[in-house]
């Protein structure tokens, strides 16, 4: 049942382009029916939990999708804010004649997401890893008009496809230590402790998750993504994709537990990124970016409770990644809303919208809460569960709380310049006539708002049980509760709120002045450009120097290769030569008649003297009569039909070479002497060669020639008697069929380049 | 006999390595034209010369005849060389033309990447 959902989800994007027009209206609703039949199997337990699918066999390689524990609070969230997104999606591509390819991508995504997380075998995990990175592309480079956007898709890619590769060698290497494909067989897996390998396939999995969770140094393409549609930002880029990293460093963790350096090096790019995030939160005027540095804040807090590691911890950690969603994914498709209804999306010009929109303003103000941690929403239960947690936890406590109260304070910030600074105050003009939107727009994240505070308020109907189910030791999860009562992580809420509202004034005052570019570009991304910009160059000069367009180094190329890959084997089979040429110098010098020799001698003369020619003519001449020299050859050894042939060629070409250049000067020496000397070494071994090639192929038969039994059937299957004509036109009739497909099109090609002879232009001024 | 031959292909497969490094477009050509004559032969004489009859069913079958198979392949060889050979010629002519050189290096500004 579970492949059978993910396929359903492959299945729908891929006929989304087809069924969108015949469905009218009413496809968005159908279309978010799909992912939320999931989400109702998957929450009344309907669709199993365990579902095999054999992939390669031969391999052993099978598809084993499993929906416990942490795998499926991401599939719950995945199909949830999936239906959401869909429905919302309706909305904002309404009339838009793109809608199709839209919904296509946004599904594909879906069902690559979902494949993710529920895949039990790592490689399969790895594949839908890969897929997630390439319809995150199309998706955020769906305006593909814009270079900005393109820019961004392709940073996007090499990023995040990049720290796949570095994953995949991780999974790999962790296969091979582990003996299983299977990554619940992985994570329960002995692994000694002193296994050399596995402090390096921990760096290359942080590695490869830190790119697809945006930690630094790869926080940059988080950002710069926001020039996707708002659908998409709200599901992949803070609610699902981006927290495919954090996912799989959860599900790890236990493996990893052992090594010195992991808890610590998570917390530290957690942290780090967590205040990054914050600092440059603060500092955007324009939502998207506001949110979308919110974003790497909360990614990096996520990864240093994994750092953290005890399993209050992680239990934490997976209260957050459910209230983030929640808030996070509603206050993306309220931008979104703001964005289309208004066409503005900087925060300073946007003001009073509440009486305009009402329905925005509500769920806007619920997300709010939830986000800046106003007690009886989710946001509140994960911040205090964070804080309680960090403040029992084993090492490094008070700068991991110091790095969260700072995060929350910058998400407090960011909460009132989404949820109040647009709806409240004096109503500033709008390019458009503000309106609330249709109800495609505003059911889904009025739904997820609503959700945010009723998880709050009554905690274990969906926080606890989901997020307790994903903590790896279930028995002692601590009790999560809407009201602790007065404590120590109330005190630093209320720290947290108070530092938030510094931050409020302080931007309050500096926001008429300040026009500071919205997008800070810090030190790693400049790496990223410089990185692109030496690859550039680096290709083009290797492009340039292989790709030199001097015809005869191409060749000399080739023909070295050639030269190479035949010496050593007509080497090998030459060792009897000596005694081969002697008997042949004994008995052919004998055998061979003196006709023969003049012809042999005539044929060498007339090469050199095709060479040697100093005149095209003489050239051309020479040639004519190398070539009259094999047709007798010809003659002599039973083959008149090439003979023939072999004349009446050779007269022709004979005719067009000295036809086809009289419009040339005659032949001057273009290569300098050395070069010259150069080529006419390489060329005489190249002929050396070729002659013991030839002595060895004399000598190389091992099996009956077939010509018996073309003889035999020549005259009772073909009914002709010139054997060479029969195979040519009967027995190889094909082969000759194509010969003269080849000589057609070199005669039409012939006459498409006489046609267009400058001088015979029409209408040309010569 | 079969020395000779072997002496004569070596031959007809230097000139025409040495004719097609060369720089001139005509030389070039001619190169090619040398280098099909050596494998055609190359061909005929690995297959084993014999001065036998020509390979006719006519010939009563006590007489021994030369094996068909290599004869069928070289003439093949023969006619599809000049497809070739005449479609270098209208081409290189064509090009020489236009460009008012016969140097093939003065050709290769169109094979330049981007600088």
């Amino acid at each position: 049942m579970l492949s059978l959902s993910v396929g359903i989800i492959f299945i729908t994007g891929l006929a989304a382009p087809y069924l969108l027009p015949r469905l009218g209206r009413a496809a968005p609703w159908l279309f978010s029916l799909i992912p939320l039949g999931i989400l109702a199997g998957l929450l009344t337990h309907i669709i199993g939990s365990v579902s095999t699918f054999p992939w390669v066999e031969s391999l052993g390689l099978t598809i084993l999708f499993r929906a416990e524990g942490l795998s499926y609070l991401f599939a719950v969230l995945i199909t949830g804010i999936g239906a959401v997104v869909t429905l919302y999606s309706g909305g904002y591509f309404h009339g838009d004649s793109r809608a199709g390819r839209w919904f296509c991508f946004l599904f594909l995504f879906m069902g690559s997401m979902l494949g993710l997380v529920l895949s039990d075998n790592v490689f399969s995990l790895f594949v839908f890893w890969e897929l997630t990175s390439i319809t995150s592309f199309l998706l955020i480079g769906f305006d593909h008009h814009r270079p900005e956007a393109r820019a961004a898709a392709l940073q996007s890619l090499l990023v995040t496809a990049g720290g796949g590769l570095s994953l995949l060698a991780g999974l790999v290497l962790l296969a091979l230590i582990t003996h299983t494909t299977d990554l619940g067989a992985m994570v329960a897996a002995e692994i000694p402790n002193d296994s050399p390998l596995l402090p390096w396939v921990a760096a290359l999995i942080l590695i490869g998750a830190a790119t697809k969770s945006a930690q630094i140094p790869f926080q940059f393409w988080l950002p710069n993504a926001m020039t996707a549609p708002t659908p998409a930002s709200a599901f992949l880029h803070s609610s699902t994709m981006v927290k495919a990293g954090v996912f799989l460093l959860f599900r790890l963790q236990p493996l990893f537990e052992s090594i010195s350096w992991w808890g610590p090096a998570l917390m530290l790019v957690g942290g780090l990124t967590a205040l990054t995030g914050a600092w440059m939160a603060v500092r955007q005027h324009v939502l998207k970016p506001l949110l979308a540095w919110s974003t790497v804040s909360s990614l990096g807090l996520m990864v240093m409770l994994i750092g953290a590691g005890t399993p209050e911890a992680l239990f934490a950690a997976a209260v957050f990644i459910l209230a983030h969603a929640l808030y996070k994914a509603a206050l993306f498709l309220v931008a979104g809303i703001l964005d289309h209804e208004t066409g503005e999306r900087d925060i300073r010009r946007l003001g009073g919208l509440r009486q305009d929109m009402p329905i925005t303003a509500i769920t806007a103000t619920l997300s709010g809460l939830s986000m800046a941690g106003i007690p009886l929403t989710a946001g509140f239960v994960a911040k205090e569960s964070m804080y309680e947690t960090l403040l029992h936890a084993p090492a490094y406590g008070w700068m991991l709380l110091v790095c969260a109260v700072l995060a929350g304070a910058s998400f407090a910030a960011v909460a009132w310049s989404v949820s109040v600074k647009p709806f409240h105050g004096s109503r500033l003009p709008t390019d458009r006539h503000a309106h609330d939107p249709g109800s495609t727009m505003f059911f889904g994240p009025l739904m997820l708002s609503g959700l945010g505070i009723a998880a709050g308020t009554v905690p274990s109907l969906l926080l606890e049980p989901h997020a307790a189910a994903s903590a790896p030791t279930a028995h002692h999860v601590p009790h999560l509760a809407a009201w602790h009562g007065f404590n120590l992580p109330l005190l630093l809420s209320a720290i947290t709120l108070a530092l938030g509202g510094v931050v409020i004034w302080l931007r309050h005052r500096k926001a008429a002045g300040d026009t500071s570019s919205a997008l800070n570009k810090l030190g790693t991304e400049r790496l990223y450009y410089r990185a692109m910009d030496l690859l550039d160059r680096f290709s083009t000069r290797t492009a340039n120097t292989v790709q030199h367009g001097l015809l005869r180094i191409y060749l000399f190329s080739v023909l070295l290769g050639a030269m190479a890959i035949l010496w050593p084997l007509v080497y090998r089979h030459a060792a009897p030569l000596d005694n081969l040429i002697t008997s042949w110098a004994a008995s052919g010098a004998a055998e061979t008649r003196w006709h023969e020799w003049a012809l042999l001698l005539t044929m060498i003369m007339a090469i050199g003297a095709t060479v040697h020619a100093r005149t095209r003519l003489g050239a051309v001449t020479a040639l004519g009569v190398v070539g009259y020299v094999i047709a007798v050859i010809f003659v002599l050894y039973g083959a008149p039909d090439l003979a023939m042939t072999q004349f009446v060629i050779e007269t022709l070409t004979v005719i067009l070479i000295a036809l086809s250049f009289s419009h040339l000067p005659p032949f001057r020496d273009l290569s300098p002497l050395w070069v010259r000397a150069r080529d006419l070494l390489f060329a005489v071994t190249g002929g050396v060669v070729m002659t013991v090639l030839t002595l060895v192929a004399l000598n190389a038969r091992k099996h009956e020639s077939v010509a018996a039994y073309y003889m035999e059937n020549s005259y009772n299957l073909a009914h002709g008697k010139n054997v060479v004509n029969v195979i040519l036109v009967d027995f190889r009739g094909i082969d000759t069929l194509g010969e003269i497909t080849v000589l057609a099109i070199a005669a039409l090609g012939a006459f498409a380049l006489l046609r267009t002879l400058p001088g015979r232009k029409r209408g040309e001024t010569p | 006999m079969e020395f000779g031959f072997a002496i004569a292909i070596g031959g007809l497969y230097a000139a025409g390595f040495y004719m097609m490094l060369r720089r001139n477009i005509v030389k070039f050509i001619l190169g090619l034209s040398l280098l099909g004559h050596g494998a055609n032969l190359l061909i005929f004489t690995a297959a084993g010369l014999t001065r036998a009859n020509a390979p006719l069913t006519a010939g009563g079958s006590g007489t021994v005849m030369a094996d068909p198979v290599p004869q069928a392949l070289i003439l093949t060889a023969i006619v599809i060389g000049f497809g070739v050979t005449a479609y270098m010629l209208v081409l290189g002519g064509r090009v020489s033309q236009l460009s008012q050189a016969d140097d093939v290096d003065a050709l290769r500004e169109s094979e330049r990447g981007a600088e």
